[in-house]
């Protein structure tokens, strides 16, 4: 959308376009006449004035966030927007810095999850100190929809990519996800933990741990994936349950100000 | 939009803590007891349920720390007034016994107090300093990647050395098989494995070299403890070597010994910083469960004892 | 030793089939070059890399060959004895001691392991990254966490707890391990007096979780006087106070005793609200700036009667003491000297005034002691060492009819102006009844008419008030003479912790004729020896005195040019009860019975004015000089 009014603008001024788009997704480009969009601007003058008006605005506000933002951001921002993360709608990413590598990201999302963590923290690439684990990136263009039988994979109403429970455990998925998000998971209850008794005497279950037998194959499986959490009130147990607040969730609108609190910005 | 547990919510924890230490300090300063401040004067007794509580709650953030279903506020904002609150203890229960210390079970939980908020002191010191060297660390480099790359400069490192003769290939074989991480962390913290590589390169120059009177080419340094002049200067010795083939070989061999070291040594201090991220546990847990003991049996008993 | 070697070998679809091969010798070589005995080709071993010998029947040793050494059963070593079912790694080979068969005493099955590169990198490193605490201590956190609570626990409350209900067990803990006895529990030391039972808790701590009672304090303190006469007064909130309210153990010497004036001044701020009907004035703060002027307590004659009535130090018009005695301090100190019996005698305050043994108060002055040097009570010319006794009128009188009877009767040459009747007889002849008595009559005329002189004209009339009363049975009468004994009773002063200042510095007076309009506060500012100080504010000296009923005791100025509150930089620190004492009552006990049962003596006078012994001694820090 904000290509096109720029483009727009820039036909109605007569000018040539000058600054080029980096389209971060996969989009349409919808190609106008100038002269038939002049014309149909000169016959309603308030349209075109509104028009300009948002032009000028949008142009201010985002010289202003790219003079703002530190030197490299940009770099940052390819970076992240290289491993995908442009796709996703939401997307979590771990803040090095910050990050004592203490795992409970994974735990939470074990124990929030039936015992199978669908977050590897330690897997991914780094860029400026901001890590990109394995998380669903809810993309727009879902690779592991391509090939699922049962067509257990879908897209909610808010964005967020869902395995439902029709999956039959295939794994085509897995295979086709670019990213390594979707892990086969033991479809198993694990034991219920008692904090107590595991607190006083090591007694069963540690809360976050994994259910055994994950890596054995025969073993019946499903396909798990991050779910952002969307059944639990409070939001993403992986952002809650981090100790030094190095994980977040952002999505692709937030990039800048994620960039500003970085090390590039500390420096 | 992220932030550090230190500055959760700009800092309000240690804002709370510093609010603590204020009140309590002037609340001090301006009681004025018959008999001298202690632990059972009123601000005594209220300093005291107020250090007790602000224990028992301490003590908690390891609870809702797994309650990984909870929704009771997040764990970083729990961690952060874990550490203000935690420290602002410290001038609570000091002014909370008005500086009376003995040879008893109140002094001995004043000082596990101090032993627990001391280590967990550290651990913020780590906790702020290590993340940022872990992945500078790394270099963009996987831990499992940096074994497997070694794994393969040992194969290379072997086919290389059983080509120059059997003392070599022996000296491979015995660094080989001395390359192992983490089993005892002192070593490992003290250059361990990397040193002994130092010793390796030193003495393929001595046995690739033939000639025992090379005299040292002018202006090379004489070999000092770091490995990269050793390697420089054998380097400089290789150029005059007569056997030329052996020379390339044995050139070779340093090459990748001195990658095997380089990565050597990442993989040692990954192992080091992640201990360091954790040891000061093995302290702070167990001396707070010490403490909650010592905690309980004093309050009993000086109200045993009333 | 005869070997058997077999090769295991791996082939498609998990079929595994052996190459067996015998070998019989001394040594059994292993490497990697082709002379040796056991050929692994491998790069990771050495050409020679180890050797298998017997030690002994049936007994084989393998031996490393090279520095980098072999694995045996996963520990790196040197050498090892081989058996059944151990396992030997040289490089990547297996090699695994099966039991002996047949003719072979020795049956090795070597396999190659293909090791997936993944496992072999995990291998080599012992502790994974992320490796919490647990592995850090080999008991465990929660190990340590367990084993330190319940040492703490157990020593230091299970097992005194436990010594609690055992007299035997306890006796023997605090004899030998205090550490762990209830000692543990102290929150601090005792104070001195208390530390010859500091062992048994128990003493003051009767009851578990119940504080400490007076009742354990009456064991030794039972007697300690209340602060007041709670037959008169009614104080609520003294009453069922504990010790404890007030003395606080555990915390040494300066702790135990409340110094704070707040202990005094929550009730005697108003003393209306406290006892309506005490005459003690109200005292609203400190001793430098609240402390009302001094009421000495004087005698005085009201109504026939005598009373003791407080009275300001610094009124208006100057306290007069009537003392009903006669004694001019000025003629007494003239520096000029006095006749005195042995010559010119120069008299100062210490030629009297003497302090008593412990040296709070001045010892009473005693006319046997003081005076009686040069005021005798010689009463006849003609025999000038002849003194009549310093007591009653009556003894007095006999004293006299008795000396003259006798003379009379000795036929001393005594002019009694009276016609001598018993002089004139005849030597040898006894004095006839008539005779005798009659001169028992003169000698008694003479005696009154000595003792008319005496009391009236000299001797004791020169000190003592003499009150002719017809009433009287002897015709005189000595007032009795009221001299306060102290000043100020309900307050302690100690003469001894003040020997540095002089006499004049405190004691001296307001003459009468002295009021002008504006008076300075009394007092005897240091210096009075300036005349024109004197003159402004009009004190004299002790040295001034003319009247015996002038007071020449101290008011409170005196006594704050030095002495300020606590706190105060440039005085010396005094509280309450550097001054005054709490338990004073000299009748009633702190528990509200009579100290004193009927039948026994009355209480020495001076009990009010001398609180008990051990409050005189201001701690440390309150009232240090």
């Amino acid at each position: 959308m904000q290509q096109l009014v720029i483009r727009a603008d820039e036909c109605s001024q007569g000018l040539d376009r000058r600054a080029p788009g980096v389209e971060v997704i996969h989009g349409e480009t919808i190609r106008l006449e100038g002269a038939a969009f002049k014309a149909l601007l000169s016959r309603w003058p308030d349209v075109q004035a509104k028009m300009q008006s948002k032009a000028r605005d949008l142009l201010a506000g985002q010289s202003v966030k790219v003079q703002e933002s530190p030197e490299g951001a940009g770099d940052l921002i390819s970076f992240l927007v290289n491993q995908g993360v442009g796709e996703a709608t939401d997307v979590l990413l771990i803040d090095e810095t910050l990050c004592v590598r203490c795992d409970h990201c994974e735990k939470a999302c074990a124990e929030t999850h039936g015992g199978t963590s669908r977050l590897d923290r330690e897997a991914g690439p780094t860029f400026a100190y901001i890590h990109v684990p394995t998380s669903c990136r809810h993309c727009e263009h879902p690779h592991c929809m391509k090939d699922c039988p049962p067509d257990a994979l879908r897209r909610a109403p808010n964005g967020e990519v869902i395995i439902l429970d029709s999956c039959i455990g295939c794994g085509n998925c897995e295979t086709n996800c670019p990213y390594g998000v979707i892990q086969m998971a033991v479809k198993e209850e694990p034991k219920p933990v008692n904090l107590l008794s595991w607190f006083l005497f090591g007694k069963g279950r540690a809360p976050g741990d994994e259910i055994a037998g994950h890596h054995d194959a025969g073993v019946a499986k499903i396909a798990t994936k991050c779910d952002m959490c969307k059944d639990l009130a409070g939001g993403p147990a992986c952002v809650r349950a981090c100790p030094t607040g190095a994980a977040i969730r952002v999505s692709p609108e937030q990039f800048l100000t994620v960039t500003r609190g970085t090390t590039l910005d500390r420096s | 939009m992220h932030e550090s547990f230190l500055a959760y919510r700009k800092f309000f924890y240690l804002k709370l803590g510093l609010g603590l230490i204020v009140l309590s300090i002037g609340a001090y300063a301006l009681h004025d007891p018959p008999h001298g401040p202690n632990g059972g004067t009123w601000l005594g007794y209220t300093l005291g349920t107020i250090g007790a509580g602000l224990i028992l709650w301490l003590l908690w953030y390891g609870v809702r720390k797994r309650q990984y279903h909870s929704n009771l506020g997040q764990v970083s904002g729990w961690l952060s007034g874990h550490v203000y609150l935690g420290s602002a203890l410290l001038v609570v229960a000091t002014l909370h016994c008005g500086f009376k210390f003995g040879w008893n079970v109140h002094t001995l939980s004043y000082v596990l107090m101090i032993m627990v908020i001391v280590s967990g002191a550290y651990g913020i010191f780590t906790y702020v300093r290590y993340p940022t060297r872990l992945t500078d660390n790394k270099g963009g480099m996987a831990i499992d990647a940096m074994l497997k790359e070694i794994g393969d400069l040992d194969g290379q490192c072997l086919r290389i050395a059983a080509e120059m003769g059997d003392k070599v290939h022996q000296m491979i074989l015995r660094s080989i098989e001395r390359t192992s991480f983490g089993r005892t962390p002192w070593r490992d913290a003290l250059g361990g494995v990397g040193k002994g590589l130092e010793d390796l390169a030193r003495e393929i120059k001595s046995i690739a070299g033939d000639a025992p009177t090379l005299a040292p080419l002018p202006g090379a340094a004489a070999p000092a403890a770091g490995g990269e002049s050793t390697v420089f200067f054998v380097a400089d010795q290789f150029a005059s070597l007569r056997d030329r083939a052996k020379a390339a070989l044995g050139h070779r061999l340093l090459d990748l010994i001195t990658s095997k070291k380089a990565l050597v040594m990442r993989v040692q201090r990954d192992l080091v910083y992640r201990k360091l991220l954790n040891s000061w546990l093995s302290l702070h847990l167990p001396l707070s469960i010490a403490l909650l003991a010592a905690l309980t049996v004093h309050v009993v008993t000086v109200f045993f004892y009333w | 030793m005869r070997c058997l070697l077999r090769a295991v070998v791996r082939r498609s679809r998990g079929v595994v089939s052996h190459q067996d091969r015998g070998f019989e010798g001394d040594h059994l070589t292993i490497g990697r070059s082709t002379d040796q005995d056991l050929e692994l080709p491998d790069l990771r071993v050495a050409l020679h890399h180890a050797t298998v010998v017997a030690a002994g029947p049936g007994r084989f040793v393998i031996q490393s060959a090279v520095p980098s050494g072999i694995r045996h059963n996963d520990e790196p070593v040197q050498s090892a004895f081989l058996a059944v079912g151990d396992q030997v790694g040289i490089g990547d080979h297996r090699i695994t001691v099966r039991p002996p068969e047949g003719a072979h005493d020795l049956v090795l099955e070597i396999a190659q392991v293909r090791a997936d590169p993944g496992q072999e990198v995990e291998k080599r490193v012992a502790s994974a990254s992320g490796s919490g605490p647990e592995k850090s201590l080999r008991l465990g956190v929660r190990g340590w966490s367990w084993i330190l609570s319940l040492t703490i626990l157990t020593l230091f409350f299970v097992v005194p707890l436990i010594a609690h209900q055992s007299e035997a067990m306890q006796g023997f803990l605090r004899g030998i391990i205090p550490g762990v006895s209830d000692h543990a529990w102290s929150t601090g030391g005792l104070t001195e007096g208390h530390r010859y039972f500091s062992d048994d808790c128990n003493k003051c701590h009767e009851r578990a979780f119940v504080s400490v009672r007076a009742s354990a304090c009456a064991e030794c303190h039972e007697h300690q006087p209340h602060h007041f006469d709670v037959e008169r007064f009614k104080v609520p909130t003294l009453a069922d106070k504990q010790c404890a309210a007030c003395h606080k153990e555990h915390g040494g010497a300066p702790a135990l005793t409340r110094q704070d004036e707040g202990l005094c001044l929550d009730c005697h701020r108003d003393m209306k609200e406290t006892a309506a009907d005490s005459k003690l004035l109200d005292i609203e703060g400190g001793f430098a700036e609240d402390h009302p002027e001094f009421r000495a307590t004087f005698v005085t004659h009201v109504e026939g009667k005598d009373r003791s009535e407080r009275i300001e130090i610094d009124r208006r018009e100057a306290p007069k003491e009537r003392s009903n005695l006669f004694f001019p301090h000025k003629s007494h100190l003239d520096k000029t000297g006095l006749q005195g019996p042995d010559g010119k005698v120069v008299l100062d305050c210490a030629s009297c005034h003497v302090p008593e043994p412990g040296g709070r108060l001045m010892a009473p002055i005693r006319f046997e002691q003081h005076c009686h040097r040069c005021h005798q009570l010689t009463f006849e010319i003609d025999d000038p060492k002849r003194e009549v006794p310093h007591g009653h009128v009556g003894r007095v009188l006999d004293g006299l009819e008795a000396y003259y009877g006798l003379r009379t009767l000795e036929r001393a040459d005594i002019d009694t102006g009276e016609p001598d009747v018993l002089s004139r007889r005849r030597p040898g002849q006894q004095a006839t009844p008539p005779e005798r008595s009659e001169g028992l009559e003169s000698a008694a005329r003479r005696a009154r008419q000595a003792g008319k002189e005496l009391f009236e004209y000299r001797a004791c009339a020169t000190c003592h008030q003499v009150d002719e009363k017809a009433q009287s049975v002897f015709g005189w009468d000595i007032v009795p003479v009221r001299i306060a004994r102290t000043w100020y009773p309900l307050a302690r002063f100690d003469h001894g912790r003040h020997a540095t200042v002089a006499c004049a510095d405190c004691h001296g007076f307001r003459p009468a004729d002295c009021a002008p309009s504006t008076l300075p506060p009394f007092t005897l500012n240091r210096g009075v020896a300036d005349p024109e100080k004197g003159a402004a504010d009009c004190t004299k000296g002790v040295a001034d005195s003319e009247k015996s009923e002038d007071v020449l005791i101290a008011g409170i100025a005196t006594c704050r040019e030095c002495h300020g509150d606590p706190g105060a930089k440039d005085r010396v620190q005094s509280t309450c009860i550097s001054c005054h004492g709490f338990h004073v009552s000299p009748r009633f006990a702190m528990d509200g019975r009579e100290r004193i049962q009927p039948g026994d003596a009355a209480p020495p006078r001076q009990a009010a004015a001398v609180p008990s012994a051990d409050l005189t001694d201001a701690p440390a820090g309150q009232d240090a000089e």
